[in-house]
C-alpha cells in the first residue's frame, strides 16, 4: 500500500532541491527539470481539478479551502494501490478549515517537512517575489498570508495560505495525525546524501546507496543553475527578479540582510527557530553590534 | 423565477428549463412546440445515488445517475439517461447554480448520453470546422475568443462534442456563450465591468461570441493546446511549433484531451469511448501546437491554426 508524502515547506526553502533528488533517484539518475513529477508522481494542486470533479476556476477561496480535507482524503484512497509514495508539492500551511478539519487531515498520509532558517529564507524571497528585504521580513511575520492570491487570469497555482514563518512550522510539525519528518536544508547542503537517505526511509523506501548518489550528483545546485539556464524552468514565476537557482548556499542573509534586518527575523521566530536547531544562529544575532 | 419552462437548443439537443438559461440559444417556435430533449427541473436530490462505480470530492457516478454537489450553492441530479437534470439550490444565487449547471454538470449530460465530449472549444471556419483542446490553462478560449474575433463563428466552449454522422466527423452546435479570464476580456478590448461574472468574487466573465453558428460543421482538424515554457530572450519572435501526431499518439491524445474522462468510468462507457477516439483519429489530423510561455502568443497560435486548415483543406 503506497501513501501519500506531502513535500511541505514555506516557499524558497528547498522543496525544488528535493524534488529534484526524489526524480533522480526513482529516475536512474536522469530527471526533466520541467517535469520533476515524471519518474515519481509528485502532484501539484493542479490536481485538484480532478480531485474535486469541478472546474476550481469557478470556486471562491473559501469553497477551495473547505474541500482540500477531502481532497486530501480522496487523494490518498486514489494513489493507496500504487507500489511507490506519491509526493504532493504544498507551501500552503496545514491549517484548520472552517469546519474543524485540517487541510492535510490525519490518515492522509505524512509530511516531509522542508525547512530553512528564516534569516536565508528573507532574502531568498525577496528577489524571486520581486519584494525589498522589509517586505519579505513582514510577509514572514504575516499571520494572514495568503500566496497566489486568485486573480483574473488562469495561474496553474491555487491560493495557499502560508500563515507566519513561525505558524508555518507548527502547522505541520503539530498537526494531529500527520507525522512529520523534517529535512533541514543546511542539513541537505552539509551532507546531501546522508540527509536524503534518511528523508527516504521515512517515505518508506529502503534507500540503495548507488542511486542515491546518482540522483546526489545530478541535483547539484551547479547543475541545476546551469540547466536553468539552458532549459528554462516552468515554475520560475514572469515576475521573478533573479533565476530561481539563485545562490543556493547557507549564510547569505550576513550580506544581505543589515543587523537590524536579522533581529527583527529572529524577534519573530525565536522560538519555531530554537525548536529547528538553529539556536546558534539565534544566538550569533542576539550577538551583533548595535 | 418563473416556472413556466423556457426553451433553449444547445448540442442539437432542445431543453426545457424551469429556470431562465441566458448562457443557451433560445429554441425556435417550431422546436419549442416539440418534446424536449432534456429538461432542467427543480426538485430534492437525494443524499446517494446506491453504489457510486466512481467518485469525486463534489460527485458520485454510476451507469443511469450522476449526483454533484456543491455546499452552500446547489445539489444536482443527472439520470434518464441524460434527458433530465435535477437542480436543488441550497443557497447559490442563479449565477451560481447556473456556474456549475454549465460545468460538470452539462459534461455528465453529455456522457451519460453517450455523446462524446472533449475538454475544449470549437469555430467553423471556410474549411470546416477545427477543434482546439488541451488541458486548463493552455490557451483554449483565449485562442477560441481570438478566432471568433477573426469573424470565425464559434460552435463549443469548454465541451466539444465530436458526433459520427453519414458523411464522417461533424462538431454539434453548443452555445453562443463562452467563459473568459479577466485578461482575455481585456485582450478583447471589452469592459469586464460590462459583462456579467460566472460568480461574484472570481474575475471570470461571460461572453457573448460575436457570431455563433447554429448548425453542425464537419470536422477537419483536432489541435492539442500545450504551453511550454520558453527560454528565448524577449525579441525572439515566439516559436509555435506544431506537430501531426501518428495514430498511437492520437489516441492517446485524445483519451487524455476528453472532457473529465472519469465521468466516462462512471457511465460504464469505456470501450465505447475507446472505439470513438480510435474511430476519431482515424478520421481527421489531430495537430499538437507548443506555445511557448511568457509571450504573448494568441495571434501566433491562431496564425498557425489557420495555415494547419489552410493545409487540410488542400489535402
Amino acid at each position: 500500500m503506497a501513501e501519500v508524502v506531502w513535500l511541505a515547506s514555506y516557499p524558497k526553502s528547498g522543496n525544488t532541491w528535493t524534488r529534484a533528488l526524489l526524480a533522480g533517484y526513482f529516475g536512474e539518475g536522469v530527471f526533466d527539470l520541467n517535469n520533476l513529477g515524471k519518474s515519481v508522481q509528485i502532484t501539484g494542486l493542479r490536481s485538484l481539478d480532478d480531485l474535486l470533479g469541478v472546474d476550481t476556476s469557478l470556486l471562491l477561496k473559501d469553497e477551495i479551502l473547505a474541500f482540500r480535507p477531502a481532497a486530501s482524503r480522496l487523494l490518498a484512497r486514489d494513489v493507496a494501490p500504487r507500489d511507490l509514495p506519491t509526493f504532493g508539492k504544498v507551501h500552503s500551511a496545514n491549517v484548520e478549515t472552517a469546519g474543524g478539519d485540517r487541510v492535510f487531515p490525519a490518515g492522509a498520509g505524512r509530511a516531509l517537512y522542508v525547512v530553512r532558517n528564516p534569516l536565508d529564507v528573507a532574502a531568498s524571497t525577496a528577489p524571486f517575489f520581486g519584494w525589498t528585504v522589509d517586505r519579505a521580513i513582514e510577509v514572514l511575520a504575516d499571520e494572514a498570508y495568503v500566496l497566489n492570491r486568485l486573480r483574473g487570469r488562469f495561474l496553474g497555482v491555487l491560493p495557499e495560505p502560508l500563515r507566519s514563518w513561525s505558524g508555518h512550522v507548527r502547522s505541520w510539525l503539530d498537526a494531529p495525525g500527520v507525522p512529520a519528518h523534517v529535512v533541514r536544508y543546511e542539513d541537505l547542503l552539509v551532507d546531501t546524501a546522508g540527509t536524503f537517505a534518511e528523508a527516504l526511509r521515512f517515505c518508506g523506501v529502503e534507500p540503495d546507496p548507488d542511486r542515491v548518489r546518482r540522483s546526489v550528483e545530478a541535483a547539484r545546485f551547479e547543475r541545476l543553475r546551469k540547466r536553468e539556464a539552458e532549459e528554462g524552468f516552468r515554475e520560475r514565476p514572469d515576475f521573478a527578479e533573479a533565476p530561481f537557482f539563485r545562490r543556493g548556499t547557507s549564510g547569505s542573509w550576513r550580506d544581505e540582510l543589515t543587523p537590524a534586518q536579522a533581529r527583527r527575523v529572529v524577534a519573530d521566530h525565536r522560538a519555531a527557530m530554537e525548536r529547528l536547531g538553529y539556536a546558534r544562529l539565534v544566538a550569533e544575532v542576539d550577538g551583533l553590534a548595535r | 423565477m418563473s416556472d413556466a419552462p423556457h426553451h433553449y437548443v444547445a448540442y442539437g439537443l432542445h431543453v426545457a428549463s424551469d429556470w431562465p438559461l441566458p448562457e443557451l440559444g433560445e429554441a425556435p417556435p417550431e422546436v419549442a412546440a416539440t418534446a424536449p430533449d432534456l429538461r432542467v427541473v427543480r426538485g430534492a436530490v437525494p443524499d446517494r445515488i446506491g453504489e457510486p462505480r466512481e467518485q469525486r470530492v463534489t460527485w458520485a457516478a454510476r451507469p443511469g445517475a450522476w449526483r454533484h454537489e456543491i455546499p452552500g450553492v446547489a445539489r444536482y441530479l443527472v439520470h434518464d439517461d441524460g434527458r433530465e437534470v435535477v437542480v436543488e439550490p441550497t443557497g447559490g444565487t442563479d449565477a451560481d447554480v447556473r456556474a456549475f449547471l454549465f460545468g460538470s454538470t452539462l459534461g455528465a449530460v453529455l456522457h451519460q448520453r453517450q455523446m462524446f465530449v472533449l475538454h475544449g472549444c470549437a469555430v467553423a471556419t471556410e474549411h470546416g470546422a477545427v477543434a482546439v483542446a488541451g488541458v486548463s490553462g493552455a490557451g483554449k478560449s483565449t485562442t477560441l475568443a481570438e478566432l471568433a474575433h477573426r469573424g470565425h463563428p464559434v460552435l463549443s466552449d469548454d465541451k466539444t462534442v465530436v458526433h459520427f454522422g453519414d458523411a464522417g466527423p461533424e462538431v454539434l452546435s453548443g452555445y453562443p456563450t463562452l467563459r473568459l479570464w479577466e485578461d482575455a476580456v481585456v485582450r478583447l478590448g471589452e469592459a469586464p465591468d460590462d459583462l456579467a461574472p460566472l460568480r461574484e468574487g472570481r474575475r471570470k466573465y461571460l461572453y457573448r461570441a460575436p457570431a455563433f453558428r447554429s448548425e453542425p460543421a464537419p470536422l477537419r482538424l483536432v489541435v492539442v493546446l500545450n504551453a511550454y515554457r520558453s527560454t528565448a530572450s524577449s525579441g525572439d519572435a515566439p516559436a509555435i511549433r506544431a506537430e501531426r501526431l501518428g495514430a498511437h499518439d492520437a489516441v492517446q491524445a485524445l483519451l487524455l484531451q476528453t472532457y473529465r474522462r472519469r465521468m466516462v468510468n462512471g457511465a460504464g462507457l469505456q470501450a465505447e469511448h475507446f472505439a470513438w477516439t480510435a474511430r476519431l483519429a482515424g478520421a481527421v489530423p489531430i495537430v499538437q501546437l507548443d506555445r511557448p510561455t511568457p509571450g504573448e502568443t494568441v495571434e501566433a497560435v491562431a496564425d498557425a491554426i489557420e495555415r494547419q486548415l489552410a493545409a487540410v483543406a488542400e489535402g
